[in-house]
């Protein structure tokens, strides 16, 4: 590289010096052209000297010698370079063969760990089923508190109502339609609000915003530890068989939209609603977070055994040297190269769960195939999707400058082996004659 | 005569006139899918303070087995 470098500069002070000796050898110049035409008659050349403009600017002289080129071999030549960098680093044997154990883990996990949500009292025994409860969600939903646990004598809190006749709240639901108790930022916010105004703020089941009045507002002493009473109630709420909604889950009570293949024109917000009163609640969704954490965990594990090793960046005075931009570069597609299998890790596992989801769905029973859905490993294959497109689409300029800067330097040799350029100077100003 | 409350709700959650509505229509007849069937009961299960589940709630099949379950509650 630090070779290429200087030669480099050895050609760049070689052609200026040309091009000043070319100045004033115009018709030595127009013989050059005539000749060249001879050579290449498919190539445009100006038809003489004063045509090409030379400028001490390389690029500008790059610009310029492009410039006559015809336009299918323009084409061709910004093809090549836009090519001659990957957008991401091709997978190998190893990989691809990691990636297609990590798609049968997932599977297993996602049938036997994750499963179906253990049902509350609102499903029908009747109900259809191939996928069986997931062990790890059964486990975690085993454990339960009653409503009346201490934590909740404790976190007492004005947005509990459990039945408001005319909103459609009701004890199986409250939870679901009021924000404060969405396990998030959004709950933490709204939380907040109405411990300080003594309301209650959410969205009716036909999908009208509401804030209602339950309590006097909070008090000095309440109000400095309202983010600690709205967290203890979410705890003292999480084990109860109720349990809490996922994450973000209240917004989609705002979508009135219906549901594709949905029965009897039920909304996006009826079938969420349903699979909350159903047994879809947040210890499913941490459960299944299973399949995505695999996923995370073994890319990264075998990309760091594989693909980490100490790189020199700098040298002992910290002077940036020209393998430090290739180095930068390396990592840059090592980066690349794991976003792209975290990308098809969860793209996988993703496609494993919309398979499950059919499964289930053969049965005929639409509520029971949208409790199949994992919404974890959904959420995560969104993230690392657009993960993936951000760098797809990233500015690729300096790693394309680097990846044609051999192929570069070695056209230059051929041109000053196959064409006679130090014949445009005296012989006593070529360099090294 | 269906009780005043149980009308009011019925036709609420299902959208329905309560004109159309008497004590020997079918739910399913007026509209309701076994879902929101099963939703009206977790609604009037604290209402009318009954006991419900999923397959009860989809046993009774007319108005007025709401009815009777309503007025037999203990």
């Amino acid at each position: 590289m630090a070779d290429n470098g200087k030669k480099l500069k050895d050609i760049k002070a070689d052609l200026d010096h040309a091009l000043i000796v070319c100045n004033e050898n115009k018709e030595r110049i127009n013989a050059i052209i005539k000749e060249f035409r001879q050579l290449y008659p498919d190539i445009s050349v100006p038809s003489s000297s004063e045509k090409i403009i030379f400028d001490k600017n390389l690029n500008d002289d790059l610009i310029n010698a492009l410039g006559v080129l015809p336009p299918s071999k323009l084409k061709k030549l910004k093809k090549e370079y836009t090519n001659s960098v990957p957008a991401f680093p091709p997978f190998d044997k190893y990989d691809i063969f990691l990636l297609v154990l990590l798609g049968g883990l997932a599977g297993l996990a996602e049938f036997l760990l994750v499963g179906k949500p253990k049902g509350t009292k609102w499903v029908p025994k009747a109900e259809g089923g191939i996928i069986p409860e997931g062990w790890l969600s059964e486990r975690i939903k085993s454990f339960q508190l009653p409503e009346n646990n201490f934590l909740s004598k404790i976190c007492k809190v004005p947005y509990d109502k459990s039945i408001i006749s005319e909103a459609g709240i009701t004890p199986s639901n409250h939870r679901l339609l009021s924000f404060a108790h969405d396990p998030s930022v959004l709950g933490l916010i709204f939380g907040l609000m109405d411990i300080w105004s003594g309301g209650m703020s959410g969205v009716t089941r036909n999908g009208q915003l509401f804030h209602i009045n339950t309590q006097i507002p909070a008090d000095a002493k309440k109000m400095f530890f309202a983010p600690l009473i709205w967290l203890g109630h979410l705890v003292s709420d999480v084990t109860t068989p109720m349990g809490l909604p996922p994450p973000g889950w209240s917004l989609t009570q705002l979508l009135h939209v219906p549901a594709p293949g949905a029965p009897g024109n039920a909304t996006i917000a009826d079938i969420t609603r349903l699979m909350y009163e159903q047994g879809y609640d947040f210890r499913h969704y941490l459960a299944g977070a299973i399949v995505p954490g695999l996923v995370e965990i073994i890319i990264s594990v075998y990309h760091f055994v594989r693909y980490s090793y100490p790189k020199i960046n700098k040298t002992k005075d910290n002077i940036i040297t020209p393998d430090t931009a290739l180095n930068q570069i390396d990592e840059l597609q090592m980066h690349g190269h794991k976003k792209a299998m975290l990308f098809w890790g969860h793209a996988t596992a993703a496609a494993i769960n919309a398979g499950k989801v059919a499964i289930q769905g053969i049965t005929g029973d639409y509520l029971s195939a949208a409790r199949s859905i994992n919404i974890s490993q959904w959420q995560m294959f969104a993230l690392r999707t657009i993960e993936y497109i951000h760098y797809k689409y990233r500015n690729k300029t300096v790693e394309q400058i680097l990846a044609n800067r051999p192929k570069i330097n070695d056209n230059w040799d051929k041109l000053i082996n196959n064409y006679p350029i130090y014949c445009l100077m005296k012989d006593e100003e070529a360099p090294g004659v | 005569m269906i009780d005043n409350r149980l009308l009011e709700l019925i036709s609420r959650y299902l959208k329905v006139n309560p004109s159309k509505i008497s004590s020997d229509t079918k739910l399913k007849d007026i509209g309701a899918q076994d879902w929101q069937i099963i939703e009206m009961a977790m609604e009037f299960e604290p209402i009318f303070k009954i006991n419900m589940d999923a397959d009860k709630a989809l046993s009774l099949e007319k108005v007025k087995d709401w009815e009777e379950l309503i007025n037999n509650r203990l």
